[in-house]
């Protein structure tokens, strides 16, 4: 599935989140893959991800780093950065390394063209989102879409980002906890809980959001 | 996706956890006056969020041994389980995240997918199969190794396996590769076939960059007036082996 593809949010909003994820082909270079993802996963540890993550074993926020090095799968693994200077630095430290493995990063594309640049890659494809079509007035509201599409296969519940933007408002939690919180039911480590901590807590300045 | 209405103890805490929405409801037993909640069980997708959450401390929260076709709805909304066909966990194929090693996508070539129940909506297959034979119309040729083409009775007309029809999942995902060419009328398919569907549906569109990283696609996105996100994916190419282009 498209996964990191349709994040929602603003240009401004946007511009520090990279999610990532490092994965072989069936039929391809699927046999011997593992020590290149974990070399991978050891990589993207350096670059001080917000997030970590193999869906089989859970996100950092559920399994410590260590034992997600240790038992890793051969699937996708996953990593976020929120920096564009630690994007490009692992960029260039995973094309030196030779791994071998796809590697596809999702962010904005003026952003992302000009990290690989910077890294010397040359990409090689793109994929746009075309929105959302259908009976749109079934979804959450933007707000808290912004926070929910973080995670690709919608794990994220939307009643609870309204619960933790009600204990944020009420001072049981900061929006860094919450952001934390938000991010372990997604299972890959795809979802960016400092991006959402940002969110929530220029939610709770505004008196015009709703919390259901 | 049930509740145990003996074991619940009212607190209604999984409800948060619940991937749609509000689909459960508090009820009041009239012999005892106790609280419970009920999951609506043909709105559930069997994703397992709640139970995974952990927040029932009754231990009322369970998976029931669902039987066909009850069991598409865990293997398209819950990522941990894996589809008994393709043995990938997941709701579609790798799309664009192995192409420059598998050159599935090619050059004049575009890859379109209707993420069907995306984001937080869901959907069922009869909404799913009525963009599918819109798109089948044109001749289009579904993805094999997908697992929702996998469900279909005739991929020929994109209908459905009757049993299939009524199953809501989180979302699915009908995936096809077409010449650049024919984009302008599968874009206009898509859009036609969104007015009569109860659901919604996020659309993808995968292209392999020309040199100097210029998009073929842009200008007949931009000739339809169709909106573009700045945000996407892409595809690095540091996959080895590189796929030959033909």
């Amino acid at each position: 599935m498209s996964h990191t593809l349709h994040r929602q949010g603003t240009p401004a909003n946007l511009d520090n989140d990279f999610p990532m994820h490092a994965l072989p082909a069936r039929g391809f270079n699927h046999e011997g893959a593992l020590p290149k993802l974990k070399q991978f996963l050891a990589i993207a540890h350096r670059h001080n991800p917000v997030n970590l993550g193999d869906v089989k074993l859970g996100n950092k926020y559920v399994t410590a780093y260590d034992e997600l090095y240790e038992q890793l799968t051969t699937s996708s693994t996953h990593a976020v950065l929120a920096d564009k200077d630690d994007l490009t630095a692992l960029l260039a430290e995973v094309k030196a390394a030779d791994l071998g493995m796809s590697l596809t990063i999702s962010g904005l594309f003026a952003r992302l063209f000009a990290c690989c640049d910077q890294a010397g890659i040359q990409p090689h494809a793109v994929e746009h989102s075309l929105g959302v079509l259908g009976k749109t007035e079934q979804m959450p509201e933007a707000e808290i879409a912004q926070i929910t599409t973080m995670c690709g296969h919608a794990m994220v519940a939307q009643g609870l980002v309204r619960r933790l933007i009600g204990k944020v408002k009420k001072g049981e939690m900061t929006p860094a906890e919450a952001g934390i919180e938000l991010a372990k039911p997604c299972r890959c480590g795809i979802f960016n809980p400092a991006r959402a901590a940002m969110l929530i807590d220029e939610y709770c300045a505004l008196f015009t959001v709703t919390v259901r | 996706m049930r509740i145990d209405k003996d074991k619940c103890a009212g607190c209604g805490q999984c409800t948060e956890f619940c991937t749609l929405g509000r689909i459960a409801v508090c009820r009041r037993d009239p012999r005892t006056g106790k609280l419970y909640y009920e999951i609506n069980e043909d709105e559930c997708v069997d994703c397992g969020v709640c139970l995974r959450a952990g927040v029932c401390s009754a231990g009322a929260l369970y998976m029931p041994a669902y039987a066909w076709p009850r069991t598409v709805r865990s293997a398209f909304s819950d990522p941990t389980v894996e589809h008994r066909d393709t043995k990938v966990a997941g709701r579609g194929t790798e799309e664009i995240k192995t192409n420059e090693i598998t050159g599935r996508i090619k050059r004049g070539f575009v890859g379109i997918s209707c993420e069907m129940g995306r984001p937080s909506v869901g959907a069922r297959f009869y909404d799913i199969e009525k963009v599918a034979m819109a798109l089948a119309r044109l001749g289009v040729e579904f993805e094999p190794n997908n697992p929702c083409t996998r469900l279909m009775a005739d991929p020929q007309t994109g209908r459905y396996k009757a049993e299939v029809l009524n199953e809501k999942v989180l979302s699915a995902i009908i995936e096809m590769i077409i010449p650049l060419a024919q984009l302008p009328a599968v874009l206009t398919a898509i859009r036609g076939a969104a007015a009569g569907v109860d659901c919604v549906f996020c659309v993808d569109l995968i292209t392999v960059l020309e040199p100097g990283n210029a998009i073929p696609t842009l200008p007949l996105l931009q000739s339809l007036q169709w909106p573009v996100s700045p945000n996407g994916k892409m595809n690095t190419g540091l996959g080895r082996p590189l796929a030959k282009e033909g």
